[in-house]
């Protein structure tokens, strides 16, 4: 239990791949690098999470798939946000900041 | 919702591209992290290896894609779809079995709803029909039903008054006999229908050419404007929309008069009746419309809206309340009521249709009981497939799944085999469809059949799949395997079969002692003496003008009649011939009111039916004598007035007396008309219909008819020969004496005996044929079970002989298993049968419901049929070879 890496709660990793995306497109690679850069290696995305859940985003309609050539010339595919994909985190944004507050609250209170 | 399944499609029609791109992108993936790892400093190989632990199973990762594509229970769909044509393809035997019985069940269903659809529920093609309504009034009083009586002029307009109920009221004067006269060739008989002119813009009809009639040609003397049916149209007037402005002479009985073509109607369009050549504006006369005397109008109206038709008849009441007070004729009104138009048309064929439906869902029940049993019996030889799947991880849902959509893809395919053969069935279904919408509707496939076959289909995939699903996908694992291996099943399976198999015996018979009922009454019916003989007798319809009053007149007609009658008895192959105001088997012939000599005063009339006829007439359709003699040529215009009355006239009126030479009169007892002496008493003949008794009649020499409305208008004519032989003959002879007189109305009395019954032979055969069906099925599935029952204990019986039990005690012993069910299944079906077929009262003809030689006849029916069919099993098991049984073991 020494190791710092935690497991995303359910759902989670459905906003970090939009606020991912957010920025620009881009690939699943990249994707799951930003994520543990980001969050200096403490969140782990596993592939086997990452893809189904940008393709069920996909299927959702909050990003969308397009390929083109990677930073090394070659193919990959790169998803990007869509209209309803930037409700959707702003929406999930509110939720998410709601929910740390509350449970802040109570784990101060106590 | 809608970019979801946008997406899913896509993933569907472009499956390989979308496989391909999900390996390439992770592939990809995997060749970054493989990059990653070289960069930090790892050899190749170490670098590749650590990838592949970093990222798991590759193929799970995929079929975890696959799932969030939302595709998956597709593909487990066409999977199943694949296993079930498998299975159809390999077992050749089972699959034509399923199919054949699935095709005739839902053929039948099929079939019978189109019928039921097209008559009951498919609207009529008016505006709005549902609110259209046909007002009738009711003289029958209580208790035997309602009468559907016409209505008067005066009725109509105080139905149009009735604003607050109806936005609109018509009347139609229908089924007058024109004669069409052309100028220089053969006159036509042609059937008008007079009606007020709105009533086309309240059915929201429109002409095919041409125009309607205004309001302004709906007033007396205006209303020389006529509509032509299509039909007339086409055959007499060669489809020529020229004939639209022009004139066309019409004989309408009482004078010759021209009418302006203004409009033909289109093909389809028949109204009131299927037989309506011509519409003329009925216009009435303001006196007419205060006359609340003669009934002869139908009337129709439309509903205001939101105005229920119950909310309507109340009104109607009152109304009728108030005319019983205020009108002498009504005295007698019940009351005045409206029914849906649909109904009105359909009254007669609905229970006829609700029994056929009843009888197809049967049928279809049986065959899903047959299939289900079947599929159970196949499910011992696909446990162990069944367990297999299951021990290499299927779970009891997916199963489920696969066995369904078996019994789904047998289903549907059974189910596009049925409606190839409703299709063929249309043709003689249609002779089920009532008269006087036969040329409105018609029957077809349209979406709302096969949305019916599509729902049929697939629940009776269910309902025959559940049972033998469920069974196997919850039979547990270590059994499975095990007894499958040996190839049998617990008496569980057998119990269930056992019972499926009751119930088709129960619902076969059910259907057997229906059909046969109807049989029985339509036998009864066609073995009815209609009192006259209909062999070698033709019948030539005759136009003939309105009765004159003026006694000039009068005889000048008679001479006409006297030298037609003449001519024709002067034929070769002729035996005899005579006019008669009304043939049998049609309408009652006109009600009069009468007063027998020496009876007591009776306010209400003493009533019967009254017809006019020639000497001849009786002979012609040998109609015996009883008593007295027929009308001869001394019963002329100057004679005393004479009659014939009928048997039951005799016995109703001078019961224990002999009535020749007692005296009547038309009308009250204080009535002025003369009094007629009764000079002979012929045998009652069925005036309206083969199941309705005769009432009392009345016979009238036409010589001395001065002043009765009815004329002598049919020719009946008894031939040596083919009567149809003849007609040329007769046409001559008749235009020899009137050139304008119309002779296309030429028809073998056999015929009127003949529409008089279809309609119960068309609907027996069908329950008949309908039932034998059943009970071929039913058999099958007797067969089916015992045939199981007896592979499934091969080895017993073995072992029985073995120990040397008589091949006789084996035949007995399956036999006996047979019976039980047999004997089961009759007596719930009788039982069933007892109950139920007193709906069926109404559509039979002096046979009771629980008719015992029917009840007893089918169930013996019954027994010998289901045993046959144990007896090939019962002969199998008898003759086991044991040493072959054991060994198989």
């Amino acid at each position: 239990m020494n190791d710092p890496r935690i497991d995303l709660p359910q759902g989670t990793l459905d906003l970090l791949i939009l606020k991912t995306v957010a920025l620009g497109p881009h690939h699943g690679w990249a994707i799951s690098e930003r994520i543990q850069q980001v969050s200096s290696d403490v969140l782990r995305v596993q592939q086997g999470s990452l893809y189904p859940a940008l393709h069920r985003l996909e299927r959702k309609g909050w990003i969308k798939a397009k390929w083109g050539s990677s930073e090394n010339n070659r193919r990959a595919k790169y998803y990007e946000l869509t209209a309803a994909g930037k409700k959707q985190l702003a929406a999930e944004e509110v939720s998410w900041k709601m929910l740390t507050a509350a449970v802040a609250l109570i784990l101060e209170t106590s | 919702m809608f970019s979801d399944l946008w997406y899913r499609l896509r993933v569907l029609v472009r499956r390989t591209a979308s496989e391909d791109e999900l390996d390439a992108e992770l592939t990809f993936h995997f060749e970054r992290q493989v990059e990653k790892n070289v960069r930090a400093g790892m050899a190749r190989e170490e670098a590749i290896r650590q990838a592949r632990i970093a990222f798991g199973g590759m193929t799970q990762i995929k079929e975890q894609c696959r799932y969030a594509w939302g595709t998956a229970f597709l593909d487990a769909l066409t999977q199943d779809i694949g296993y079930g044509a498998r299975l159809v393809a390999r077992n050749p035997g089972f699959s034509t079995t399923a199919l054949l019985t699935l095709m005739l069940g839902i053929g039948a269903t099929t079939a019978i709803f189109s019928l039921v659809h097209a008559v009951l529920l498919r609207p009529l093609p008016y505006r709005d029909p549902q609110r259209l309504v046909e007002i009738y009034e009711d003289h029958g009083g209580t208790g035997v039903g309602l009468a559907y009586d016409f209505d008067t002029p005066g009725g109509y307009a105080d139905f149009k008054r009735q604003t607050q109920i109806f936005d609109d009221v018509a009347a139609v004067d229908g089924g007058n006999e024109f004669s069409l006269l052309a100028d220089g060739g053969e006159a036509s008989t042609v059937m008008d229908e007079s009606v007020t002119w709105n009533l086309f813009p309240m059915l929201g009809v429109n002409p095919l050419y041409g125009r309607l009639f205004t309001e302004q040609e709906d007033r007396p003397e205006h209303e020389h404007v006529v509509l032509l049916s299509y039909r007339l149209w086409r055959d007499r007037f060669g489809g020529d929309r020229r004939i639209l402005g022009h004139d066309i002479r019409l004989d309408n009985r009482v004078v010759v008069e021209k009418y302006t073509v203004i409009g033909i109607m289109p093909a389809h369009f028949a109204f009131p009746e299927k037989n309506a050549d011509i519409w003329i504006p009925r216009a009435f006369t303001q006196q007419q419309l205060d006359s609340h005397g003669e009934h002869y109008l139908m009337v129709f109206a439309r509903l205001k809206d939101r105005v229920t038709l119950l909310r309507a008849n109340s009104d109607l009441q009152v109304l009728a309340d108030q005319a019983r007070q205020l009108y002498p004729y009504e005295r007698s009104l019940h009351k005045f009521f409206g029914e849906r138009l649909q109904e009105a048309y359909t009254r007669d064929s609905r229970r006829g249709l609700l029994l056929l439906m009843t009888g197809v869902a049967f049928i279809l029940l049986i065959a899903c009981a047959n299939l289900a049993n079947l599929l159970l019996a196949r499910s011992v030889a696909r446990q162990r497939e069944i367990g297999l799947r299951a021990a290499l991880g299927a779970s009891s849902n997916r199963l489920i799944r696969q066995l369904l959509t078996e019994s789904a893809l047998l289903g549907i395919c059974g189910g596009v085999l049925g409606i190839g053969l409703a299709w063929i069935s249309f043709g003689f279904l249609k002779r089920l469809i009532p008269p006087d919408l036969s040329s409105t509707i018609s029957l077809s496939m349209d979406l709302d059949v096969l949305g019916f076959v599509l729902l049929v289909s697939v629940f009776s995939s269910v309902l025959f799949g559940l049972a033998p699903a469920l069974r196997l996908s919850s039979s547990d694992l270590n059994t499975a395997l095990r007894e499958g291996a040996r190839g049998s099943v617990g008496a569980q399976d057998n119990k269930l079969g056992a019972a499926l198999v009751v119930g088709e015996i129960a619902l076969s018979l059910l259907l057997l002692v229906g059909a046969g009922l109807l049989l029985k009454s339509f036998l009864r019916l066609r073995s009815v003496d209609p009192g006259f003989r209909s062999d070698h007798v033709l019948i030539m319809g005759h136009f003939v003008k309105s009765p004159p009053d003026n006694p000039r007149e009068f005889r000048e007609r008679i001479q006409i009649f006297d030298r037609m009658l003449a001519n024709v008895r002067g034929l070769a192959g002729v035996k005899y011939a005579g006019f008669t105001s009304q043939l049998p088997l049609g309408w009652a012939g006109g009600r009069a009111g009468f007063f027998p000599e020496g009876a007591a005063p009776n306010p209400t009339l003493y009533g019967a039916n009254n017809r006019v006829i020639t000497p001849g007439y009786f002979e012609a359709m040998r109609e015996p004598l009883i008593r007295g003699r027929f009308f001869d040529q001394g019963d002329g215009p100057d004679a005393p007035p004479a009659v014939i009355i009928n048997q039951t006239m005799a016995r109703t009126f001078w019961p224990n007396q002999d009535a020749v030479g007692k005296r009547l009169k038309f009308g009250g007892e204080g009535s002025l008309s003369p009094w007629c002496k009764i000079v002979g008493i012929v045998g009652d003949v069925h005036q309206v219909d083969l199941s309705l008794p005769p009432g009392p009649e009345i016979y009238f020499p036409h010589w001395q008819a001065l002043g009765n409305y009815m004329t002598p208008h049919q020719l009946v004519v008894e031939s040596e020969g083919d009567p149809m032989g003849l007609s040329d003959a007769l046409r001559h002879a008749i235009r020899s004496v009137d050139p304008d007189q119309p002779t296309d109305d030429i028809f073998p009395l056999d015929d009127l005996i003949d529409a008089d019954v279809a309609p119960h032979r068309v609907q027996t055969a069908l329950i008949g044929s309908l039932s034998l069906l059943a009970l071929v099925i039913a058999s099958v599935g007797i067969y089916g079970v015992m045939a199981y029952m007896v592979s499934q204990r091969t080895q017993e019986m073995g072992v029985r002989i073995a120990l040397g039990a008589q091949r006789r005690a084996v035949l007995v012993l399956v036999l006996s298993r047979g019976a039980k069910i047999v004997t089961l299944g009759v007596v719930v079906g009788i039982s069933a049968a007892a109950a139920l077929t007193r709906l069926m009262q109404s559509l039979l003809f002096e046979v009771r419901p629980a008719d015992p030689s029917i009840l007893v006849g089918v169930s013996s029916l019954f027994i010998v049929v289901a045993l046959v069919a144990c007896i090939v099993p019962a002969q199998r098991a008898a003759s086991v070879d044991p040493v072959r049984a054991l060994r198989a073991e």
